[in-house]
Parts: C-alpha cells; structure tokens; sequence
C-alpha cells in the first residue's frame, strides 16, 4: 500500500480535524496497518448479498403530539457563547472578515 | 458489618428487616469510596450529597411502610457517556469536559423512580473508543485485581468501581464488548442485553446501530434485577423494541439443562488465546456437560471477517456522529479562533483525543465517494453474512459459548501505541453486537497470577433472563469470588 500521508491530509480536511504533521504521518501508519487488515473483506464474495444496517428493527413512530419542549434557558446553558436568545458564533467568512 | 462481601439483594433484604438504613449503606460505601478510589480511578465525577439525598427519602419512604424497589437506596454507579441532568457527562472526552446534560437518559430515568441513589459517573474511554480506559481523556482507571493492569474498557471505570466494592452496582455500554469485556477483567458479571431492549435515548451516540446499556454486577441475580428494571420500550428512541410476549417473564427451570444443546466456539482458541484461558473454557464445558447438557464444537467461519467489519461499521458510523461536536452549542470551544472554518478544525483538534481521532478518519474514508463500495457497503454486507450464519447456528444450539477475551488483562500500556494490537483483543466480543444476540460475561476463574478470566455465554435475542438464569446456576456452583479488596487492605498486588 502506498504512503497514506496525502490521503490523511484529505481526510482531516473532510473530518473537519486540524492535525499536524507529526500526527498525519502516525495516522498514515496506523490508517495503513488497519486497512490492511480490512483488506481481509476483499476475499468474500458478496455479490448477491443485501447490506445489513439494522438487525432488530421495527418500524417504532409516536404520535405527532405537541409536548412541552426544553425552556430555551436550559438548552442554552451549555452554549459556550450566547447572547439573549441567541448562540453567538465567529464569522462565516473564511477570510476572516 | 461487612456490605462489600455481601450482592445488592441481600443489602436490600437488611434494609428491608429496617437493620440497616439506605442513609447508612451509602455512608458506607462512600467511605469504601473515599479509601480506594485514589487508587483506581474508577469516577470521573462523585454525587455523595445527591446520592445521600436520595437515600433518606428511601429511608422516609420504608419508614411508612411504603412499597419500593428491591434496590431503593442502594448506591449505583453510572457510565459517564449516559446523560444525567444536572450532573457532568463528559463521555471521557475533554470536548464534553463542560457538558451538563439538560435532561436525564431514559436509563436514569428509571434508577431515579426506582430511587437508586447515583452515586457517581465512571470513568471510560473517550467516546466508548476503547479496550482498557486508557483512552480517557482524563487519567486511566487501573484494575483492582493487579493496579499495574488494565480494567478493560470502554466501561473500565464501572467494572472497576463494582470489583472494589466502591458500590455493588453499575450501568456500563457496550457497543464491541465494552460491558463484557472490562467485567471479564475485573471479575465481575457483565450483561450486554439484545440490541433495543433497553433504550439508548440519553445514551451519547458512539455507533448507534450497536450500541447498548447493560448491567454490570458483582453477581446474576443483581445482574437480572438491574436489567429488569433499565429494560423495556420507549417511544424517545426509535431502535427501542417490544419484547415478544412470551420473553417477557421467560422462566427456565433448571431441570432443562440436561436438554441444552451448546456450541463452543472452535476459532477463540488456538493461536493468540491465552492457554490458561482456554483451559477455564474447557472446565465450562465440562461444567455444562455435567449437568447433563450436550456440548460440541461449533464453527463461527465469519469471525476473521467480523473484526474488520466491525471497525469499518463502527469508525463509519463514529464519524457521522461526532459530526455534531463543534463547540457551538456546548463543549470544548475555544474562543480565539477566526471564522467558523477555524472554529470546526481548532475545537476538533483540541477536543478530541488520539484514538477519537484516528477512528473518526478511518471512518470518513470508509464513507468517502471512491472507497464506500469496497469497506462500508462491504461490511454491511459481510454483516449480512455473519447475521445469517449466526441465526443457523442459533437454530441448532441453545446457546454458544467460549472466552470473553482472548487473554487475561494486559498491562498497563502494554498495548496503547498499537490501535490494531488493541482492535485484536474484542476478537470474542465483536460478533454478537453485529448479529444483536444477548450476551453475558461471567467470572470463569483466575490465573495462577492471581488475574480474573471471563466466560461467555451468547443466545439468541430477547434471552436474557435464560442467560441470567445459566450464569446464576454457574455462579451457586462455582463461587468465584467477584470482590477484591478486603476492608482495611489496600489495593490487592
């Protein structure tokens, strides 16, 4: 398998993870060693087969009823930055403006 | 008097004969606690002032004849990965290291009407992401056994926390074995119940299609009692299952035993498998034969494929959850950032530890356009395969056993630097959450060191309470002593 570095780079960009250099190149490593031993999948033939996602699965929907929801105060307790009713957030401006 | 040496159900029967009150119990094991936690490591977060609260209404309550839960007042320990509303919840992870859930898991829910007093949230790998705890963002937990060993994770903490007796009870999550394999490691008994009996609502999402609550205990009969009282439907999660009627209350005499057909697994032997621990497997299967039941070797052949799905299903789905972890909304957020492009990439960075990391990477990979096909759909597939293959076998035995993990605890470290060293060790614990069996880990014994080993015992979903009962039979006869430290000793070497 091929050096993973390049792939590791792209992948903590799509991750949405800052990693440095030292940690790219030991998750290149390890990426390398576990995919590899992923690579074990590669001799089932799985042609006809249907993904499974869910073993045990019924259909579980409730009744659209209206209940009490959280009082925003609550949900906002955690918000590392707020202002009245509002979750205050840096600029969507990836220039920095 | 002595409470750590006695289950959960026989400190209820004294509260009930009004010698002892809940108020004392929990005095009790608080300075129990206080004496060995340092050691361990067990709680990320105590609540001695709320668990006491707690105990003294129950107090009040029994006082006026009230009718209550065989374990009201009688001090449980919670993972701390399940919500509880006003009391931190940091999943193991720097990034919830300020998180206080705004309301309780169903779970919790249920041990607060019960009245049980929580008296503390244990200590995990960050996210459920490990085999030892050591992956805690906050210290490692260390077994109680051996404190140069591991507790097995992700419910490291919890196991640990009922070996020592810091209290006879506590609740633990499995997702590939996190319930099992750390209550095989501490000695202790460890039930992952069938996938969507017990409600995950609250339970802070690792891999939702396998993640589950289970009890972890000191012995079955508190096991079942616990479990009995976190399962059932709930119309907030909708995995949530309706058992089958008849597996509500499933009794099994155990005069039935003579009549069990059980499979050891033939592949968790042989190369990689600690010899004494096959040898404790080997004794169980006599054990069972004993008793009159039939037991024969049974081949899983999926199990080499079942690790390599596992983590491509569990990374995958690690990474589509951990999604939501910004630092906008709570957790981990730091403010000198410039634009929310630096807010995801500084806050993820910083929040998240090195195996949190590596699998939320291995999962987008295996999610990306380009490599979907051959890793993800190839493990759903493969997980097709082995859910086929299980169901076969599970109409031909009642019941298939073998090791809870293939070696007695490693050091501490031992494995740390080897993520797929660490992968290799849940090798037992991997296939049942795949298929949604109901699974338990029950104490088979102990090295010539001195080190526990767990037995596993699998069915078929929703029998539970015919594992209990199997493990409570093993347990009345086998006696395997599942505390370890003696009052006044330190921790045991």
């Amino acid at each position: 398998m091929e050096d993973l570095y390049p792939l590791v780079n792209y992948l903590s960009g799509l991750s949405r993870i800052k990693l440095n250099d030292t940690e790219k190149e030991k998750i290149a490593a390890q990426l390398k060693d576990i995919l590899g031993a992923a690579q074990k999948l590669q001799e089932l033939d799985v042609t006809e087969v249907l993904p499974t996602t869910h073993v045990l699965f019924q259909w579980s929907s409730r009744d659209d009823l209206v209940q009490e929801s959280l009082p925003v105060e609550e949900a906002l307790r955690n918000a590392p930055r707020c202002e009245q009713t509002y979750i205050l957030i840096p600029s969507l401006n990836t220039n920095g403006g | 008097m002595e409470l750590y040496r006695m289950s959960a159900l026989n400190i209820s029967k004294l509260l009930n004969k009004r010698e002892i009150s809940s108020e004392e119990v929990v005095n009790y094991f608080w300075r129990r606690l206080q004496k060995l936690e340092p050691g361990l490591k067990s709680f990320i977060t105590t609540c001695r002032q709320e668990a006491l609260q707690v105990a003294r209404q129950v107090d009040e309550l029994r006082f006026r004849g009230e009718q209550l839960h065989p374990f009201a007042g009688i001090p449980v320990a919670v993972k701390d990965n399940i919500s509880t509303q006003g009391t931190l919840t940091t999943c193991g992870s720097k990034i919830l290291e300020n998180y206080y859930p705004p309301y309780d898991a169903t779970v919790v829910q249920k041990l607060r009407e019960s009245m049980l007093p929580i008296m503390g949230k244990t200590n995990m790998d960050e996210f459920g992401m490990g085999s030892s705890t050591e992956n805690s963002a906050f210290y490692p937990t260390r077994n109680p056994w051996n404190t140069e060993r591991v507790p097995g994770g992700s419910s490291g903490g919890s196991a640990a926390a009922v070996a020592s007796r810091q209290l006879p009870l506590a609740l633990g999550t499995d997702t590939g074995g996190s319930v099992r394999q750390p209550a095989a490691f501490c000695g202790v008994y460890g039930l992952r119940p069938t996938y969507g009996s017990v409600s995950r609502y609250g339970l802070i999402a690792f891999a939702s299609s396998l993640d589950q609550v289970g009890p972890i205990t000191g012995t079955a009969e508190d096991g079942a009692i616990l479990y009995q009282l976190i399962t059932g439907y709930d119309n907030k999660d909708a995995t949530s299952l309706m058992p089958p009627e008849n597996m509500k209350l499933a009794d099994f005499p155990e005069s039935k035993i003579k009549e069990l057909k059980i499979g050891i697994i033939c592949e968790h032997s042989g190369d990689g498998f600690d010899e004494e621990v096959v040898k404790r497997v080997k004794e169980m299967a006599f054990f069972w034969e004993n008793h009159g039941a039939t037991v024969e070797e049974v081949s899983l052949p999926f199990s080499d494929y079942a690790l390599a799905a596992y983590y491509l299903i569990n990374s995958a789905e690690a990474s589509s959850n951990l999604g939501r972890y910004d630092g906008i909304r709570y957790g981990y957020s730091n403010q000198n950032v410039h634009d929310m492009r630096d807010l995801y990439f500084t806050n993820r960075e910083e929040g998240f530890g090195p195996e949190v990391k590596r699998r939320v990477v291995l999962g987008t990979y295996a999610l990306s356009s380009g490599y979907y096909d051959d890793y993800y759909l190839k493990a759903l597939k493969t997980r097709t395969l082995i859910l086929e293959d299980m169901q076969k076998k599970l109409q031909k035995y009642d019941l298939l056993m073998g090791p809870t993990t293939p070696t007695p605890p490693f050091q501490l470290g031992e494995k740390i630097e080897d993520p797929l060293e660490m992968y290799y060790s849940d090798i037992c614990t991997i296939t049942d959450p795949l298929v949604g069996n109901a699974v338990i880990s029950v104490p088979g014994g102990f090295t010539a060191d001195g080190m526990p080993i767990g037995l596993q015992l699998s069915a078929a979903p929703f029998q539970e309470y015919f594992l209990l009962k199997l493990a409570r039979f093993w347990e009345q006869r086998k006696g395997f002593l599942t505390y370890c430290l003696d009052e006044g000793e330190g921790v045991m070497k």
